[in-house]
């Protein structure tokens, strides 16, 4: 179509995204840098700003976007009902968070001292990749297994959003992905609020 | 002259099951689309020129195409 978009500099965040995961092989530390796409998104909807991160900043969305479209790696087909469902997704973020707050308290046993450092990126909460090239002895232990666990989440979400890309449509990941669950759902309960006082 | 009414499509979000991800705005060629608040897309019907392509690209399939608005066609 002729009347294309120009492009702006927020179109090319998927290359943040790929650099992320890149700069993860290379020092696992860099994993910490993840934090800032957790807060972002919920500090701008808890501000009142929506889904503006998915909808203008958010890389992984991109990257999906671009791998499904132009690179046609994607079947284009309608995800099943029930992983549009509110249970799902829901569900998912519960799940999600769950597995979070058990990363997060084998962290603080390796802060505490009471576990020792376990050098390894867990994918899909199972597999257990060893990943002990990297020197993090020069941060506490405790800051570095916070590294591997937040790693193993990102790489984890990564892979589940590009399984449903290539199944379903490009952006499938964003129905469920818990990210855009939390900001959808700040977001509804501020408008629903919203027009109940009007 | 002969003048027919021909009834054209227009997108819809189905708002309910809409997760604002914000796609359909992207791919719009028209810029028809808004997200409000965070909360679900919304079609502008005057902009949409009925091209569908939103609704292929909804991750979660929920833009319908309606037939919306009635056009006069001249048909010689
Ligand atoms: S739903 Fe998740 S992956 Fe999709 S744009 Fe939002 S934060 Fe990014
Ligand atoms: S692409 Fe679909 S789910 Fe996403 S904002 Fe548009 S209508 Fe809603
Ligand atoms: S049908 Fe085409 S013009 Fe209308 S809202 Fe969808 S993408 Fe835009």
């Amino acid at each position: 179509m002729s009347n294309k978009r120009k492009k702006k500099w927020n179109d090319y965040l998927y290359f943040v995204s790929i650099l992320y995961l890149i700069l993860g092989v290379f020092n696992i530390l860099f994993a910490w840098l993840g934090l800032l796409c957790f807060s972002i998104p919920l500090i701008i909807s808890l501000s009142g700003g929506g889904k503006l991160y998915c909808n203008n900043y958010c890389g992984r969305g991109q990257l999906l976007y671009l791998l499904g479209k132009k690179f046609n790696l994607s079947r284009n087909k309608p995800m099943p009902n029930f992983m549009k469902s509110k249970y799902f997704r829901y569900g998912f973020l519960s799940f999600f968070m769950i597995m979070f707050g058990n990363m997060l308290f084998n962290t603080y046993l390796v802060f505490s001292g009471i576990n020792s450092l376990n050098e390894v990126v867990t994918l899909l909460w199972t597999f257990k990749l060893p990943w002990g090239w990297v020197n993090t002895s020069f941060v506490p232990p405790g800051v570095a297994q916070f590294a591997f666990g937040f790693y193993s989440v990102m790489l984890t979400s990564t892979i589940l959003g590009l399984v449903t890309m290539v199944l379903y449509k490009p952006r499938s990941w964003c129905i469920y992905c818990p990210m855009g669950t939390m900001t959808h759902g700040i977001s509804t309960i501020k408008y629903n609020n919203k027009i109940k006082n009007i | 002259m002969d003048i027919k009414k021909k009834l054209k499509k227009k997108a819809y979000v189905v708002k309910d099951k809409c997760v604002a991800c914000g796609t359909c705005v992207k791919v719009c060629p028209r810029g028809a689309i808004k997200i409000i608040e965070g909360v679900f897309a919304e079609v502008d019907e005057n902009k949409c020129i009925g091209c569908t392509i939103c609704a292929k690209e909804c991750p979660a399939s929920i833009i319908e195409m309606v037939a919306k608005k009635e056009v006069v066609v001249d048909v010689k």
